[in-house]
């Protein structure tokens, strides 16, 4: 079995962080390294645990979660920070990013994807929301357009895996996607690294970005 | 106990930390508020947990409406800009004389320190931490 994912929770409210752990108590596979109610809290405490990821609020006293991350990923850049926030504010969102998340949830996000985003640190993967996700598919859609011969270096998918596209576009997670279409979610698995190899891809997110920018599948519901 | 936010995270770990409780019972966690409500006219539960954001969606009208039908609960709002608890007590007493205004809102009040009294809406503020 391999060593658990090492996890730092960071929130100013006590009644969330401890929810959370309880939630991340249940899995064999995470363990939940230590906490902080604040930025500063944070520093010391990810310097003492040496976590893999960070769930880091925004919103708090004295150093918030933007300056903490800064910080942490300043002297600790291996350190995964995941925002895990109430906020979709996009100058949030973008600052986050630019601070070196490499992550951001808002907290109406289920716990089961929590678990996914989580799974996807080993794989190198970013953690968005559904709806964050769509606001930066939207951000690279004004700014950049790759040219169409682009698309045709690629294999031609198949109906389903348009259609698990078309989901992970939606910020689905694999078990929601498996419900959606009736199917297991080692398939939906099978269908992802089907549509990652075929697109020459690394992760889902490039997947959603490429699928909206070569119009693959329609845009994402905005919330 | 009834656990209901939009914040599914959140409510999920609220759920997770009191069901380790003993003595307490949770009948259900709903992040639509329509659900909710129906939940808790199928359920009645004792006391409903719910998040400040819920005051946009229409959640609190309804309960106070429930209220008004006569279902006796308490409902714990958790406000996290401010992370205190607000304790609002739905309660209904008939009215046979004017007395029975006066003696319920000595009732109220005699539970209340002088700084608490101030805000007679919410109950009772109590920060976390």
């Amino acid at each position: 079995m391999s060593e658990p994912l090492r996890v730092l929770l960071v929130d100013d409210h006590i009644l969330f962080r401890r929810g959370v752990q309880a939630v991340l108590d249940a899995r064999s596979d995470i363990e939940v390294v230590g906490e902080a109610g604040d930025g500063l809290e944070a520093v010391a405490v990810a310097r003492d645990t040496m976590p893999d990821v960070i769930l880091m609020d925004i919103g708090m006293p004295g150093c918030d979660g933007l300056e903490a991350t800064r910080l942490i990923k300043q002297e600790m850049p291996y350190v995964k920070v995941f925002m895990l926030t109430v906020s979709d504010d996009d100058e949030n969102l973008f600052e986050a990013i630019k601070s070196g998340a490499q992550g951001y949830l808002t907290k109406d996000l289920k716990a089961q994807q929590l678990f996914d985003a989580l799974e996807g640190v080993a794989r190198g993967e970013a953690a968005l929301s559904g709806a964050i996700a769509a606001k930066i598919l939207r951000e690279f859609e004004t700014t950049s357009r790759r040219p169409d011969e682009e698309l045709e270096a690629t294999e031609p998918l198949t109906e389903r895996e348009i259609e698990v596209l078309e989901l992970v576009v939606e910020g689905r997670s694999n078990e929601e996607i498996a419900q959606s279409l009736v199917i297991s979610e080692s398939t939906v698995k099978n269908h992802l690294r089907n549509i990652l190899g075929k697109l020459h891809l690394r992760n889902r997110i490039q997947a959603a970005v490429y699928a909206v920018r070569q119009g693959l599948v329609e845009d994402p519901p905005q919330n | 106990m009834l656990v209901a936010s939009g914040l599914s995270l959140f409510g999920e770990g609220i759920e997770e930390l009191l069901r380790q409780e003993p003595g307490l019972e949770i009948v259900g966690l709903e992040t639509d508020p329509g659900q909710a409500i129906g939940r808790i006219r199928e359920a009645h539960p004792d006391v409903v947990i719910l998040t400040d954001g819920e005051a946009a969606t229409g959640l609190d009208a309804e309960l106070l409406r429930l209220v008004r039908e006569g279902f006796r609960m308490r409902i714990v709002e958790v406000h996290l800009a401010t992370n205190t608890l607000c304790i609002y007590c739905g309660e209904q007493q008939p009215i046979r004389e004017v007395r029975d205004l006066v003696d319920t809102v000595q009732h109220i009040c005699c539970g209340l320190t002088r700084e608490t009294q101030v805000p007679l809406s919410p109950a009772m503020g109590q920060p976390l931490e």
